[in-house]
């Protein structure tokens, strides 16, 4: 049984004259102790999905169809009040701006300690301990413990997120971008974090972010969205050996490699379409290479190749 | 190569805002050193990169060869002339010659003027065309920069467009005054990934049709990569290493520029469990700099000298120039 198992996600927005389709039909799994990296660029549905997970989708937006069942419970029919046991106790979440979800009047220890009493049945005395022990796995030493959240640089105050995020003991963890605001450096120093936490906690992590390089540093396994929907679920390596979807073959020319002594960078032609307004048949048609006359007219279904999940009429 | 922009000893130091206590405590004023003594130059045809991280001072640079602010003190010479003493007429040759393209393409277009008007406002503004030239002028561009057709994009907002069609609207409007240099600050960093050589590939043709000279601003080493002839890695207000991009992003030789290559992130899987040789981060305020040198206490490799002296930026082969105790 998969920790998470989403299956026909839909989640669109109900915008006055029109109807945007964020995410179109999803299906996605990941097991205990997995990282999946959730790669697109922007528009392609892939924070709506991240969203859509914890029901955390703001108004006019909203799940319309499919399910997502996370220790076998489907999340979509849970009410409010089951939602927010689950939410930040069993699935945490860590967003890009750090500083948005910090409380700037309170130390920094101080806020782990209520989010630690807030989810665990613990004391003060032993929260307080816990929460020094969640700042150290993280690489925070207890001497910043009373600090306030200005006294901290960008990467110590995400690492103060992800600690946060981890001490309630979740079992799945949602990045959402981030390391985006973050310099390269401190940037591969999170990712190290992140690989460490799996190993240690046997955490699972869905990491969304744009930047496939990133994705490729430390997912077990990427999938590609593109305009709402996942064009193709398959481990890193065969990302990397042997991309099967046209877009992901385009996006795997067009992400720089600086290892590369290859000095031509390429680019996909056209832009990514209207969500509101959708072409008829596949999304990524109007700018494919390999395109073929049943692709403007059928949306392609989602094909099985080995262990992989492609969109892609190519397939079958 | 004759040389278009020469930089010399250049310091821009930006005063610390004070909170009313300390404004009565004290009368002294602290100073963000952005940009604290480089210097450089920059050959006519070239794309000189300045790489770095966040308050390196690539940005501020950029704005002081704009002459978008003042230096606090140095020398900035395009041409020959110094470009802090231009006035009147001269100043605005310098700035029809002289272009920005910036990062965010949607904070640098007018929401309110249509894309066409946009484009063809700086002929007016400089009075080398108007009316119906300028029109045609601004519809030329368009399709120059592939916003087909022209006709079409000349009516639109910048609303009705994606960020990659925007930064298209951005170089035409910098290039329609035929300028000979082009600051570009970012300006692929928020372009998607899927669309960033197109942008890229466009700087290049009008690099060949105008014989542009750019100074590239960039973050993303891996991006200069491909189209940087010369790179200078700046940090906390210095630059540390400066030299042919290939030498720069094959052989580095400060333990900066080398921490900065290993930690950008390689799209192939089987390149995993680099090491990144250093700790830490740029401290959160550039205001108090360590003593010696600027990155002494991250570096892995500092011994005492590093502590007590600045080293000075020293050419140790032909070209490639460091500022390090421990390579010069």
């Amino acid at each position: 049984m998969a920790l998470l198992d989403i299956i026909g996600l839909k989640t669109y927005y109900f915008l006055p004259d029109s109807v945007v389709k964020a995410v179109d039909g999803v299906s996605l799994r990941i097991e205990k102790g997995e990282i999946i990296g959730l790669v697109g660029e922007s528009g392609s549905g892939k924070s709506t999905l991240g969203l859509s997970i914890l029901k955390l989708i703001p108004p006019p937006g909203r799940i319309v169809e499919g399910s997502i069942f996370f220790k076998s419970r489907d999340l979509v029919q849970l009410n409010e009040k089951e939602m927010e046991k689950i939410r930040g106790a069993e699935i945490s979440m860590v967003f890009q701006d750090p500083l948005t979800s910090l409380d700037p009047l309170m130390r920094i220890g101080d806020q782990l300690v209520e989010t630690i009493m807030a989810h665990r049945e613990v004391s003060k005395n032993e929260a307080v301990e816990m929460a020094k022990k969640y700042l150290e796995m993280v690489g925070i030493g207890g001497e910043r413990f009373h600090d306030y959240p200005h006294q901290f640089s960008g990467g110590m105050r995400q690492r103060s997120m992800i600690a946060m995020a981890i001490s309630t003991n979740p079992s799945l963890l949602i990045a959402d971008e981030p390391t985006t605001a973050l310099d390269v450096i401190v940037q591969a120093q999170i990712m190290k974090l992140f690989e460490r936490l799996r190993r240690e906690l046997r955490l699972s992590i869905i990491l969304i972010t744009h930047d496939i390089s990133v994705a490729m540093e430390i997912a077990d396994k990427i999938g590609v969205m593109y305009a709402g929907q996942l064009v193709e679920f398959a481990s890193s390596y065969e990302i990397y050996k042997e991309p099967l979807h046209p877009y992901t073959k385009g996006l795997m020319e067009a992400v720089p490699n600086i290892e590369l002594a290859d000095m031509k960078l390429h680019y996909i032609p056209g832009d990514p379409p209207d969500l509101s307004n959708p072409p008829p048949g596949c999304r990524f048609a109007p700018r494919c290479k390999e395109k073929m006359e049943i692709c403007e007219q059928k949306e392609p279904p989602e094909v099985k190749v080995k262990n992989r999940i492609v969109r892609c009429f190519l397939y079958g | 190569m004759v040389e278009l922009v020469r930089v010399e000893n250049l310091k821009k130091y930006f005063p610390l805002e004070k909170t009313f206590i300390e404004k009565l405590l004290t009368r002294e004023r602290k100073w963000v050193r952005a940009v604290d003594g480089i210097s450089f130059t920059i050959r006519q045809g070239e794309i000189f990169t300045i790489a770095g991280e966040t308050g390196c001072g690539k940005t501020t640079t950029g704005r002081l060869i704009l002459r978008l602010i003042e230096p606090t003190s140095g020398r900035i010479l395009y041409d020959g002339m110094d470009i802090t003493a231009l006035k009147g007429a001269e100043l605005r040759e310098f700035r029809r010659r002289v272009q920005p393209i910036f990062q965010d393409p949607y904070a640098s277009l007018n929401p309110r003027m249509k894309i066409g008007d946009a484009v063809k406002h700086p002929l007016e503004i400089h009075g080398v065309a108007s009316g119906g030239e300028a029109r045609e002028e601004a519809l030329r561009m368009l399709a120059e920069v592939g916003l087909t057709p022209p006709e079409k994009f000349y009516n639109l907002y910048p609303k009705d467009l994606s960020g990659g069609q925007r930064q298209r609207v951005a170089i035409a409007r910098a290039m329609i005054l035929k300028p000979e240099f082009i600051v570009a600050d970012e300006p692929v960093s928020m372009i998607d990934v899927s669309l960033k050589a197109s942008i890229l590939r466009l700087m290049l043709k009008f690099k060949e049709e105008l014989g542009l000279t750019y100074l590239f601003i960039t973050h993303e080493l891996a991006i200069a990569k491909y189209i940087s002839d010369r790179i200078a890695v700046m940090y906390l207000g210095k630059i540390v290493e400066m030299g042919p991009a290939k030498k720069i992003l094959t052989e580095p030789l400060h333990p900066y520029t080398r921490a900065l290559l290993s930690a950008v992130p390689v799209p192939n899987p089987e390149r995993r469990g680099r090491k990144i040789p250093i700790k830490g981060e740029v401290p959160v305020s550039p205001i108090d700099v360590p003593v010696g040198c600027r990155f002494n206490p991250r570096c892995p490799l500092a011994g005492r000298e590093c502590l007590k002296k600045e080293p000075l930026l020293t050419e140790v082969e032909k070209g490639h120039m460091v500022a390090c105790h421990l390579v010069s």
